[in-house]
């Protein structure tokens, strides 16, 4: 049977279905016996984290060739492999973060056991979104992951921010979702295809499609390019990004600032220079007005922002300008230079999400919530405060830490390809962004008169968390020194999506 | 002195090593750590100077010494190519000897985290090592931008008053802003020739307008640093502001960072677009050169004379270079090198008094010499030296780059020339109000320097003399590398001519006529031969 045979490439979703179930079997039983009601989370993510070693072993024994499966339904290829990777890796990460976390607020009886679980269900979205070769396949991955955030957003009960976000986050994700069924149904509309193979080779040779199913392709791409641009968040459609990052629960901010930016943007590769290549000259201008506008927004939104997770928001959608710079490119060095720049980007928010997790303030026991919140941290947590504050420099893009050299590649993509005004402003901009930065390295290293320090020095950080943050901060210190591995991964990808 | 072992290696890796060891130490133990640290930095002197006695002087057939190359990102052609002339192993040398002397400095003013501060220090010293000696643009450019993040913490931390925090703000923006124009520079070059190596782009030719693109990048950069009067306002901050070892770092080798960079890349890989923009950079020289002498006249910081004072000096070394003389040159590295003792020194100095009373304003001092006799002995001599009294180190380097810059442009010269009576009315004002004069009654505590306060003043007086009057063995390491940019800057080879020749006769030769190699009216080369028969 061509199906039974086809599902051994399904393995690592077939497992994680099941393991999610039992996740959840497990939660409503331990909740229902057990006499303290945080019980049920503890237990739940811890074994959310064991299943998740298991995962990573069948992920690498999957069959290794290139294929496509089910009716072309699904494809599997080395891209869909690194990215499937590059997402179980960080989330292992983020749930060992997680075991302190969850430890830590368990006592405002917020967290139950489904929070780990509507992680999984959002991560089997993200492996059906990366390996999707069907329109379809697509909109179902992307709907079950966003469902999943949606409810994550908004979880925090009790607290009306939380609330607030999650709606938001709601009411734009459902239109982006709209928007982007809205361009499938055109495409199926004109052409009778929603296969990526199928419209690939349907628009190979564009002289001779008719005008009007021409503009209609162009028209649905454009919708489809626009849904996905608004999931990343790229300016001009990110007005969702930093009320729901603000308002939701810190762990969950870190969750999706990180996880989902690597399937959705997979997928943004893929469409845009497989299916569309033959529309470059539209979206390459289209890519890089996005990136130009996300590299105002992002500056300039953080400027004098004050809260902790709304700067970081727009900071990501700078981040984001420079990867879309990258990809406008139209070239292999950009798919290359936007892979490495997510790589390490993604790193580096999540040593900065775990450092930002592993403080309490010391009157209400929440965590950090104002960039005023890091003062005098270099006089109490030295180590700590001297990784964060790498970790800053690296986001400014100083040398020789990592961020320094994805955005030199970036510059040096864009520079090759000619764009040598886009280049000029992305540093420029980076000069911008590189205020903030430095302003929240000023508070936590240069602030020791008032002396009041707002976060809790009582216990050291815990094991969970150092163990992360050493390990993300040894990347962003050390890439430095052989930048080569990564960069080799990257290109066997980008060469990967053009075979 | 005939080594097989590369000390190159050696010399940049043992600032890490020390920064190991010290990172071990507990900051508990207070002693330990100042005695340790003290140690392993007198010990990197000690292995830098490994350089200066196993360098070949007179070597014309490869110019960068101890070469090693370690590959590093192969995509893209890049690796860590190092390689040392005789200009930057004096730099290294007054980096590594300049450390000791922070930490012996900043031993009992520096009151909380000594630990991580003397980490800091060895932290710039290693990367300073590496700016110094590789030879590939995209390091030069990584390691030129990392030391802003050190430098960044030790002003902000460390600095004595809450306009630290501004000041650093001021120091970090205005260079990072200068630098990513170098950045892009860098990448266009890479884009044209599908190199950074310094050693393979000295050989590649650049199209005119190319050239004053990529030159003005990097003059961007470079002019921050030097710095020239528009864009020198961080630099009097960030002095002002920063704990004296601060000072003294950014005093002895930070400012010679943008002279360095235009001496070792604007000029010999741009030739044309340096000659193209040569009275530009003449005329905002001489400008900084008058503003910030007649700026300091009227300072009330002490530190804020030097630091004026030190604009006023490296624009007069960029006045030397652009000079397009083999003396010119010469003299600005003398200049330099000569800067980094004097200056440092006299931050040292105000350092010393600031730890006794408290302030840097002058009015608060006077009559120093009644009970600080020795200090008023080094301060006189380190301010004779700030104004380039023959006999002093700085003296040497002023008259070449006057010798040098008088064949580019005599009307220039003369402007800058008023610096040297300019300098001598503030180094000679500033000691007459602070050493000299009735005692102030505001001073309570009479103590001259300490034990330790008198070894490394003493010191630094010692070597301005020293060098001012064996200036030779400095400048006949200089011979190959500056006659090496003399003849890039005007076409003419150097195997040809210098190898023949001894550095007398062409250092005598360079006095008289400075315009040696070119004859100023037809713009062809003199064969060397005739010029060496017309000298007899």
């Amino acid at each position: 049977m061509n199906f039974l045979n086809d599902l051994i490439f399904f393995l690592p979703e077939i497992y994680m279905c099941f393991g999610l179930m039992f996740v959840l079997i497990n939660g409503v039983y331990v909740q229902k016996y057990s006499s303290i009601a945080t019980e049920s989370i503890k237990y739940s993510s811890k074994y959310t984290l064991g299943m998740l070693f298991p995962l990573l072993a069948l992920l690498f024994f999957q069959p290794k060739y290139d294929s496509a499966l089910i009716n072309a339904l699904f494809i599997n290829n080395q891209v869909a492999f690194f990215s499937k990777l590059f997402v179980v890796v960080l989330f292992l990460s983020l749930s060992i973060s997680f075991l302190s976390y969850y430890k830590s607020e368990s006592s405002n009886l917020n967290f139950g056991y489904e929070y780990p679980v509507l992680m999984l269900l959002a991560l089997v979205g993200m492996f059906f979104l990366i390996s999707s070769n069907d329109f379809l396949i697509l909109f179902l991955g992307i709907e079950l992951q966003s469902l999943s955030l949606y409810v994550l957003a908004a979880s925090k009960k009790n607290t009306i921010t939380s609330l607030e976000s999650g709606l938001k986050y709601f009411v734009l994700g459902a239109f982006s979702s709209g928007i982007i069924l809205f361009g499938i149904s055109f495409l199926y509309g004109s052409t009778g295809m929603t296969n990526f193979n199928d419209l690939r080779y349907f628009l190979l040779n564009l002289d001779t499609l008719e005008e009007s199913t021409f503009y209609i392709c162009l028209i649905s791409f454009s919708f489809i390019l626009v849904g996905l641009l608004f999931k990343l968040p790229a300016a001009p459609f990110h007005s969702w990004a930093p009320d729901v990052y603000t308002g939701s629960p810190t762990a969950i901010t870190a969750f999706f600032s990180i996880i989902p930016k690597i399937a959705i943007f997979t997928v943004l590769i893929k469409l845009v220079y497989t299916i569309f290549l033959c529309f470059n000259q539209y979206w390459s201008f289209f890519l890089l007005a996005c990136s130009i506008a996300s590299f105002v927004i992002g500056s300039l939104g953080a400027l004098y922002n004050t809260n902790l997770k709304r700067l970081m928001a727009y900071g990501t959608i700078n981040h984001i300008g420079f990867m879309l710079l990258a990809l406008s490119t139209v070239s292999v060095e950009g798919v290359q230079a936007s892979l490495f720049y997510l790589t390490i980007y993604l790193t580096l928010n999540l040593n900065f999400f775990t450092i930002l997790l592993s403080f309490r303030k010391i009157d209400d026991k929440r965590v950090l919530f104002s960039i005023a919140d890091f003062s005098t941290l270099f006089y109490k947590e030295p180590v700590i405060a001297v990784l964060l504050i790498f970790n800053l420099f690296s986001m400014a893009g100083i040398p020789p830490l990592s961020g320094f050299f994805s955005k030199f590649y970036v510059v040096y993509c864009s520079m090759n390809s000619g764009m040598i005004f886009a280049s000029l402003f992305a540093v420029l901009v980076s000069v911008i962004s590189c205020f903030y930065y430095i302003r929240m390295v000023k508070i936590s290293m240069f602030e020791y008169e008032n002396n009041k320090s707002v976060h809790a020095n009582t216990k050291p950080v815990s094991d969970d968390f150092s163990f992360v943050i050493v390990v993300t901060s040894l990347f962003n210190l050390l890439l430095f020194i052989n930048p080569n591995f990564l960069l080799s991964i990257c290109y066997s990808i980008s060469h990967n999506l053009f075979l | 002195m005939n080594m097989n072992i590369n000390v190159l290696p050696i010399v940049i890796l043992a600032p890490l090593v020390s920064m190991i060891h010290i990172f071990l130490i507990s900051s508990d133990q207070l002693s330990l750590l100042k005695r340790k640290s003290l140690e392993h930095s007198i010990i990197v002197f000690i292995i830098s100077l490994l350089l200066y006695t196993s360098y070949d002087r007179y070597n014309f057939e490869d110019l960068f010494q101890f070469s090693f190359d370690i590959g590093w990102i192969n995509f893209i052609n890049l690796s860590f190519t190092y390689g040392v002339d005789g200009i930057s192993i004096f730099f290294i040398i007054l980096t590594s000897f300049l450390i000791p002397i922070c930490i012996i400095s900043s031993w009992e003013s520096i009151k909380y985290r000594f630990k991580e501060f003397v980490l800091y220090l060895f932290l710039i010293e290693f990367l300073l090592f590496n700016v110094f000696s590789v030879l590939d643009l995209i390091l030069f450019y990584a390691f030129f931008e990392s030391v802003l993040i050190p430098m960044f913490i030790i002003i902000g931390v460390w600095g004595s008053r809450n306009r630290r925090i501004y000041a650093s703000y001021q120091f970090f923006l205005y260079t990072f802003l200068g630098s990513v124009f170098m950045l892009l520079g860098i990448i266009y070059i890479y884009y044209i020739t599908g190199s950074t190596d310094y050693r393979y782009l000295l050989t590649v030719d650049f199209l005119p307008k190319v050239q004053i693109f990529l030159w003005f990048s990097f003059f961007m950069s470079f002019a921050v640093k030097i710095p020239i009067v528009p864009l020198h306002t961080w630099l009097p901050e960030a002095h002002v502001e920063a704990p004296t070892a601060g000072s003294v770092l950014l005093a002895g080798v930070l400012l010679k960072l943008g002279a360095y960079g235009l001496l070792r890349f604007s000029l010999p890989l741009f030739p044309y677009a340096t000659h193209y923009f040569t009275p530009l950079v003449l005329t905002i020289s001489v400008i900084s050169v008058v503003y910030s002498s007649l700026t300091t006249l009227r300072q009330v910081d002490l530190k804020k004379v030097i630091a004026y004072s030190s604009v006023a000096h490296m624009n007069l070394v960029t006045i030397g270079i652009f000079s397009h003389t083999y003396v010119g040159i010469n003299g600005g590295i003398a200049l330099m090198l000569s800067h980094g003792i004097v200056s440092s020194g006299l931050f040292l100095c105000v350092g010393v008094i600031y730890d006794r009373y408290g302030t840097r304003l002058i009015k608060y001092y006077g009559g120093l010499i009644n009970f600080m006799p020795s200090y008023g002995i080094i301060f006189v001599i380190l301010s004779l030296a700030n104004m380039g009294l023959p006999g002093t180190s700085s003296f040497v380097g002023e008259m070449l780059i006057f010798l040098g810059g008088y064949r580019i442009n005599s009307f220039a010269l003369f402007l800058a020339c008023t610096s040297v009576i300019f300098s001598a009315a503030y180094s000679v004002w500033l000691c007459n109000r602070i050493m000299f004069g009735p005692i102030n009654p505001k001073i309570q505590r009479y103590s001259d320097l300490n034990e330790r306060e008198n070894t490394y003043l003493y010191l630094m007086a010692f070597l301005v003399i020293f060098f001012g009057f064996y200036t030779d063995s400095v400048m006949e390491y200089f011979h190959v590398p500056s006659t090496f940019v003399y003849c890039l800057l005007t076409n003419f080879f150097v195997q040809d001519a210098i190898t023949l020749y001894s550095i007398d006769e062409i250092l005598a030769y360079c006095i008289i006529k400075p315009n040696f190699f070119i004859d100023l009216q037809s713009g062809m080369p003199i064969d060397f031969l005739m010029a060496k028969h017309n000298l007899k």
